[in-house]
């Protein structure tokens, strides 16, 4: 069992550090790259870093290590039209790439298989947001799969914990931590919702701190206002309401906070009803992942998140289907994001550029990716909610089909201004 | 482990020897700030008199058509090269008076149009004052009514860096219809309005200016390089009419170097914290800075601004990358991307099945 788990690791770490080494993302690793060279240039802290504080500690940290080797000489380069260094960009995959190991460590701990852990390790679309693009979702999955696991074990309030470091890492982790609040005060548990907030509130506040200083103003638009979908800037949306209600650049659908309110009031329904926290809990972050991915942006990385949801699911309720699924799910969403949303030399040469044109670069390709982005997630529904059935390949061409009869009445006959 | 990540991040902070990374306070280059609005009419073409317009010879069979609008029908013929036909009438446009036409058309579906301008400068030399890869150029007709106003100053310096346009005219304006080979058929281009105003400038007390703008224009001193240059963040106050949406420009003279989103007030707030970017250009501003210098444009996508304050400006600059070796050249990119997938997709599905087909038994655990 130990030579399966460590080829496993071998081929899941090889697969990262080798596309790691040339690929990337030049817009994110250039706002990464940007932010860690001004701290360690001119000692200047980036008040305007684009993501949550908690990310740029982070990568602070992991960057020192590549401040040491540029420190005594250490000479690098850029490879062809990228906007970071080599190594650079290998050391801002380091936590990206422990946090995978972390997620794959927990599941396998967590179900004792190695298939289950194995379907995450070896998942394209982790492998492609981690070693390929150079994006930090898996840094918010660790502490998200690890406080499911602690409260597997009825450790409530470090499981709070655990969320509120996903949700300091992306706000998805404050989705199973207002469940659980939820779920508290369902049950009356007083003291331990009014704890459990105390922890919000107490590491919210000192990860958020440093940022004060540079004036509420920037921090209050900059952050809050950005990070809840109430900015004033109409960034593209990939979601099918957006596309097909014609709003592509307004932000989030109104429709996010009908589905916030839906999965919450479910949620106090299921948990009333059921003995464990776990099930619920899971189910229920499970489905906000998905109504996340359908009702607001849906950035291609917001795909990843109910990866691991779906494993620890699958386990929980015996639904290998479901696990297996989550592995097919993983390869169409990458492949749909590498051909459609970014051209499949984007990542590998840093600049847009289309090898097939006739699935990279054809009318209505954004309304295709979400029509079948959007039924692959029904699909994962279906494998939640209905009764365990095995992974079929039928499932496999139905996907493909979809895809295929939007590429037909989307692109070609052009039914749709889209 | 922590600890020996957190002590070299604060002990290393500020070591690095190379500067790639850097940032300057745009708001302390600021040298003025105007509110900027379309001015009066100072021509107008009203489409009565057929003898101001030329339809220079062609074989193509074409009538020109004015009467309270212009009308140019074409017949064009099915041939294996590409046709195109122009019209054009004489202007006289004092480039010193910064104008500003507007042009109200409708361009059959099938063909495309462009417009053109030609000027004089003090010396009598002559220049064009359109460039290729400019809006203005190869537009496909939508066969519905279109308009588009042009900021002259902006156009001819566009296509002229280096042209003194102190007491320059616009002395010609050109409009062709273009078609690629084998096309055949009837098609029109129809002019219904077309006049030119002057733009008035409000300037600003400091940072901030009132009144009803469609633009403002902030001179931020002498152009900087462009180079390197990453993105711009721009703290401002704006209020205006409720339909108010809004984008940001960042120039070197008369060229866009770097776009904002598109923006509209919040409820929450007025003020905004705007992100321009050079991977944002998609667009031009209508009105422009000195020929000379950097600035911050506000435009207006609709309504109007009645206040607006600038807060802050960072302009940041990340080294740019070096030019791609000879080492791999574009024959060489089948084979990184063949790569690529293998790592991406082969290695891990391959690895996955032969787990699976090893741990079948699982299934019955």
């Amino acid at each position: 069992m130990k030579t399966k788990i460590l080829a496993t690791l071998l081929v899941g770490l090889i697969a990262r550090i080798e596309l790691a080494s040339f690929a990337g993302h030049p817009g994110d690793l250039a706002l990464f790259a940007y932010s860690a060279r001004l701290y360690y240039e001119s000692g200047r802290f980036d008040y305007l870093f684009p993501t949550l504080p908690l990310v740029y500690y982070v990568q602070l940290a992991f960057y020192s290590l590549y401040v040491l080797m540029r420190d005594s000489g250490f000479s690098d380069l850029v490879f062809m039209f990228h906007t970071n260094y080599i190594v650079e960009g290998l050391f801002f995959r380091i936590p990206l790439v422990l946090s995978d190991l972390g997620i794959f460590a927990l599941i396998l701990r967590f179900t004792g298989k190695l298939r289950y852990a194995a379907l995450y390790l070896l998942n394209p679309l982790i492998i492609y947001l981690t070693g390929a693009w150079g994006t930090y979702d898996s840094l918010m999955m660790l502490p998200l799969v690890y406080g499911f696991v602690l409260l597997a074990k009825n450790e409530r309030r470090l499981a709070s914990v655990s969320f509120v470091l996903a949700g300091l890492l992306k706000l998805f982790g404050f989705v199973p931590f207002g469940l659980l609040a939820i779920e508290n005060l369902v049950h009356r548990k007083w003291k331990e919702f009014g704890i459990q907030l105390g922890i919000a509130g107490g590491l919210t506040s000192l990860s958020f701190a440093p940022y004060l200083g540079a004036g509420l103003q920037d921090f209050y638009v900059g952050f809050v206002l950005r990070f809840l979908g109430l900015s004033g800037a109409s960034t593209r949306a990939y979601d099918v309401f957006a596309i097909f209600s014609g709003s592509l650049y307004t932000g989030s659908s109104p429709l996010i906070w009908l589905g916030v309110a839906t999965i919450a009031i479910l949620f106090v329904w299921h948990v009333r009803k059921s003995s464990s926290t776990l099930q619920p809990l899971l189910l229920w972050s499970l489905v906000a992942a998905v109504a996340l991915n359908a009702f607001s942006q849906a950035e291609p990385q917001w795909l990843s998140w109910v990866i691991p949801l779906a494993i620890l699911y699958a386990f929980v309720t015996k639904r290998t289907g479901l696990a297996y699924y989550s592995y097919f799910y993983g390869i169409a969403s990458t492949f749909l994001s590498i051909t459609i949303l970014q051209s499949a030399g984007y990542l590998v040469l840093g600049t847009p550029l289309v090898f097939i044109n006739a699935i990279e670069n054809f009318p209505g390709s954004v309304a295709v990716y979400a029509i079948t982005i959007s039924s692959m997630l029904l699909v994962m529904l279906g494998y939640v909610f209905a009764k365990p059935v095995r992974f079929k390949v039928e499932i496999v061409a139905l996907v493909c089909l979809v895809y295929l009869q939007a590429y037909f009445w989307l692109s070609i006959m052009r039914i749709l201004p889209v | 482990m922590i600890l020996t990540l957190v002590i070299p991040s604060v002990f290393l902070r500020g070591t690095l020897p190379q500067k790639t990374a850097t940032e300057i306070d745009g708001l302390a280059k600021l040298a003025s700030m105007q509110g900027v609005a379309v001015g009066p009419t100072i021509w107008n073409e009203s489409f009565n008199d057929i003898t101001q317009w030329t339809l220079p010879a062609t074989s193509i069979p074409a009538i020109l058509q004015v009467n309270n609008l212009l009308k140019l029908t074409v017949a064009l013929p099915s041939i294996s090269s590409p046709q195109a036909i122009s019209i054009y009438r004489s202007v006289n446009l004092s480039l010193d008076r910064d104008p500003l036409i507007t042009i109200s058309l409708t361009v059959s579906s099938g063909v495309s149009y462009g417009i053109r301008f030609f000027g004089t400068t003090a010396n009598n030399a002559s220049f064009a004052a359109w460039r290729e890869g400019s809006s203005l150029q190869h537009r496909p007709g939508l066969g519905s009514r279109e308009t588009i106003s042009v900021n002259l100053v902006a156009e001819s310096s566009l296509s002229n860096p280096s042209l003194s346009l102190t007491n320059a005219r616009i002395t010609r304006v050109l409009f062709y219809l273009e078609a690629p080979s084998l096309t055949s058929g009837n098609f029109a281009l129809a002019l219904y309005d077309m006049h030119v105003n002057s733009i008035m400038r409000t300037p600003a007390n400091s940072f901030e200016v009132s009144g009803n703008f469609t633009g403002i224009v902030a001179d931020m001193g002498p152009a900087t390089t462009s180079q390197g240059l990453f993105q711009v963040f721009v703290g401002l106050d704006i209020k205006g009419s409720p339909n108010l949406s809004y984008t940001l420009y960042f120039t070197q003279g008369a060229s866009v170097v770097a776009q904002a989103y598109t923006y509209a007030p919040k409820l929450a707030t007025t003020y905004e914290l705007a992100l321009l970017s050079p991977a944002l250009v998609r667009s031009a501003p209508l009105f422009t800075g000195k020929i000379g210098s950097s600035s911050l444009i506000v435009r207006p996508l609709a309504g109007e601004i009645n206040f607006f304050r600038l807060d802050s400006v960072e302009i940041r600059f990340l080294s740019a990358s070096p030019l791609p070796q000879a080492g791999l050249n574009p024959s060489n990119y089948n084979s990184l991307m063949f790569y690529y997938l293998t790592f991406l997709f082969v290695v891990p599905v391959a690895m996955v099945s032969l787990l699976v087909k090893v741990f079948k038994d699982e299934d019955e655990n």
